[in-house]
């Protein structure tokens, strides 16, 4: 699904690359947490896989295609089948949930179907959010202004946006940095339960190495990942399904 | 006019003529000219706003888009007025067409900046699942700057009313043209009417624009006003092939030699009525923006001098000049005091707020040795709001440099004076070189200003007109 050989990103600004020949493979049913301290480039890899970041070297290939190469059509075919869950959720405040949730099918939808979902939404529609919603277990927000919800509550809105998407590849970007240790913990188990059962590939940034190594198949350390070598305790990965 | 002369003049402007008949003949321009403000705004939006996101969405070719809108941006609307109504023929249409060009390039500019400082997480996040340009506008930034689009938006309606009534004075139709023929009919009482009526469509404005503020679905009211200006004043099309004949007689622009001589002359005297209206507007404005200011004077003073300050800006430049043409005399005088007094009205708002903004504890502080207000004025309030007011006052000069442009077409001199002559003459090649010499004039003063503050380090603020 993700392949990614000899990475290098470098900023004109810093003296060392962010990122120096990183090497990862992710396959579709798998879970993978990135780990490592802030700015050692977590977010830079996330945003260089989605093609907002140009890359120095290396090559980063999703379902085959490179990202590098990908323009226009392509790139935003190729954005399809990679959701991304950023770490302040980034949703469009003004707008109602379900109008955030199905942001997640613009991808596949003409401008004026996007347009017309804004001013007069179908019942098909509503009930597709709703069941992505039902998914992340806060079924009852559907139409509430999504400014009103705790951050807890927002972040759910992005996961079911991207659950939204149907994606071949996951990258959630510190999805829990700010949630309380219980919604946490429920929030790694819906992700790595989701990638389990329906086949999709996860890449998950996190500051907690403990936490990733209780939920995730493989834990890869950015600092010591030139070559992306497995972290000591991922080799028998613990994985917990929801 | 002597001094002596001068109160018997203006007991001549009242009382104002009030009478059913008249009031009742009056509803036609008035609906000329918020029609002609409505549908010139919708048109301005209905290109503005996708050429906005054009812009913030990075298409090629947007960086020459954006270059483009702010050279429309800067000729005038009265001078697009007067292009207009040799181009379409006296009446609504041109005036509607006028503000339609100005305000599309006012609007496309201002609406691309504000997309631009759109906050980029949500935007890159939408484009994470493959969205277009187009549904990333949908879902993004109309979303995330509506506010912002709002209240720009009720600004520029309320400008726009207020150029409606200008470019009626050139021909435009609606309450200008109604002024300057009261005004030259000699019926001083009627223009006094014109005035009043124009000072209360503003501030029925004012209020109108602080409930769509609150409730914004209310904007939609507008679009079926502008619809209805749209087509009640459309062009003729069967004069479309005139408007092309008459344009293409503008081309190319062409000045004689006397003309050129006389260009320096022109220009001394419209950066002289633009300097020296800026002059008294800040010695008129200082005391009253003191007095408005709520922390320092008493309250009904306050409320007071606001009404007056709201009345000074209410009432256009050429709307001031064309009154005090008939008063002084045609020349730049005129010119001067006609911008003194508007620019007051918004110097003297904008200062007392900046009196109202200031940290209070160094204010406090100097009130706490037991100072009057005016000392307190003098040594805590003056210096602490220099800052605001100085990039307030260097607006308006840049403001009244454009509006000193125009104001020679009504009889207060200038280069302005000599476009208009040209267009009443039929000269329609030196006609166009004067405009284009009046935005090249106005350019460089956007430019010049632009660096100014970014050398000096001042923030943009918006320039009330």
């Amino acid at each position: 699904m993700l392949r990614i050989r000899d990475l290098t990103v470098a900023y004109a600004s810093r003296p060392t690359p962010v990122i120096d020949r990183l090497s990862l493979q992710v396959q579709p049913g798998e879970s993978v947490a990135i780990v490592g301290p802030s700015g050692c480039g977590k977010t830079t890899l996330f945003r260089a896989i989605g093609g907002f970041v140009p890359i120095t070297g290396g090559r980063i290939e999703v379902d085959g295609i490179e990202v590098a190469s990908a323009r226009g059509k392509r790139l935003r075919a190729l954005r399809r089948r990679v959701a991304v869950i950023a770490q302040k959720h980034d949703l469009i405040e003004r707008l109602a949930v379900h109008q955030n949730v199905m942001a997640g099918a613009l991808g596949r939808w003409s401008c004026l179907r996007a347009l017309r979902f804004l001013l007069l939404p179908r019942r098909s529609e509503l009930l597709e959010v709703r069941a992505a919603l039902e998914r992340v277990g806060i079924p009852e927000e559907l139409r509430r202004k999504t400014a009103e919800l705790s951050g807890g509550q927002q972040q759910r809105v992005a996961i079911a946006r991207a659950l939204l998407q149907n994606p071949g590849l996951l990258l959630a970007d510190e999805p829990v940095a700010s949630l309380d240790p219980a919604l946490s913990e429920q929030i790694l188990a819906l992700l790595c339960g989701l990638a389990s059962a329906g086949g999709m590939a996860l890449l998950c940034a996190l500051h907690q190495p403990e936490l990733a190594r209780r939920y995730f198949d493989r834990v890869v350390d950015l600092r010591e990942a030139a070559d992306a070598r497995p972290a000591a305790a991922s080799a028998g990965g613990v994985r917990l399904a929801s | 006019m002597s001094a002596g002369a001068l109160p018997g003049f203006l007991g001549e402007f009242l009382p104002p003529d009030l009478s059913i008949g008249y009031l009742e003949a009056l509803a036609r321009p008035v609906m000329q000219t918020l029609g002609m403000a409505a549908g010139g705004m919708l048109i301005a939006c209905a290109v503005g706003l996708p050429l906005g996101l054009v812009i913030a969405t990075g298409a090629a070719g947007t960086r020459l888009l954006y270059e483009l809108l702010a050279g429309l941006r800067a000729i005038p609307d009265l001078t697009l007025a007067i292009l207009c109504v040799v181009v379409f023929g006296i009446g609504p249409p041109a005036g509607m067409l006028a503000l339609a060009i100005f305000y599309t390039a006012m609007v496309g500019k201002v609406f691309a900046d504000l997309f631009l400082s759109a906050e980029p997480g949500p935007l890159e996040a939408l484009r994470t699942t493959g969205a277009s340009r187009a549904q990333v506008a949908l879902f993004g930034y109309i979303p995330l700057k509506l506010k912002d689009l709002l209240t720009h938006g009720c600004y520029s309606f309320e400008c726009a009313v207020r150029a409606a009534v200008i470019v009626g004075a050139v021909g435009g139709g609606g309450l200008g043209t109604e002024l300057v023929g009261t005004l030259n009919a000699f019926d001083y009482h009627r223009a006094t009417t014109l005035i009043l009526i124009l000072v209360l469509i503003m501030s029925l404005l004012d209020k109108a624009s602080a409930l769509i503020r609150r409730a914004p679905r209310l904007v939609f009211l507008l679009f079926p006003a502008g619809a209805a200006g749209l087509w009640l004043y459309r062009p003729d099309l069967v004069a479309i092939g005139h408007a092309l004949s008459a344009f293409s007689s503008m081309l190319p622009p062409r000045l004689p030699a006397a003309a050129i001589a006389r260009i320096p002359r022109l220009l001394g005297e419209t950066v002289a009525t633009a300097a020296g209206g800026t002059a008294l507007a800040v010695v008129l404005a200082l005391p009253l923006g003191l007095a408005a200011a709520r922390n320092l004077a008493p309250s009904a003073l306050a409320q007071a001098i606001r009404l007056v300050l709201e009345t000074l800006r209410g009432v256009p430049e050429v709307v001031w000049g064309l009154v005090l043409v008939s008063l002084i005399g045609i020349g730049p005088f005129a010119g001067l005091v006609a911008l003194g007094l508007h620019s007051a009205g918004v110097l003297g708002k904008l200062y007392g707020e900046s009196f109202e903004n200031v940290r209070l504890a160094p204010v406090q502080a100097i009130e706490a040795t037991g100072a009057t207000r005016l000392s307190v004025a003098c040594f805590a309030l003056v210096p602490l709001a220099s800052g605001p007011m100085a990039v307030h006052t260097l607006f308006r000069l840049e403001w009244n440099l454009r509006a000193a442009t125009v104001l020679g077409m009504i009889g207060a001199g200038g280069i302005g004076e000599a476009l208009y002559e040209a267009q009443q003459l039929f000269f329609y090649r030196e006609m166009m070189a004067y405009i284009l010499i009046t935005w090249a004039i106005i350019s460089l003063s956007d430019g010049l200003g632009q660096r100014l503050r970014q050398r000096l380090g001042w923030a943009e603020v918006p320039a009330l007109r």
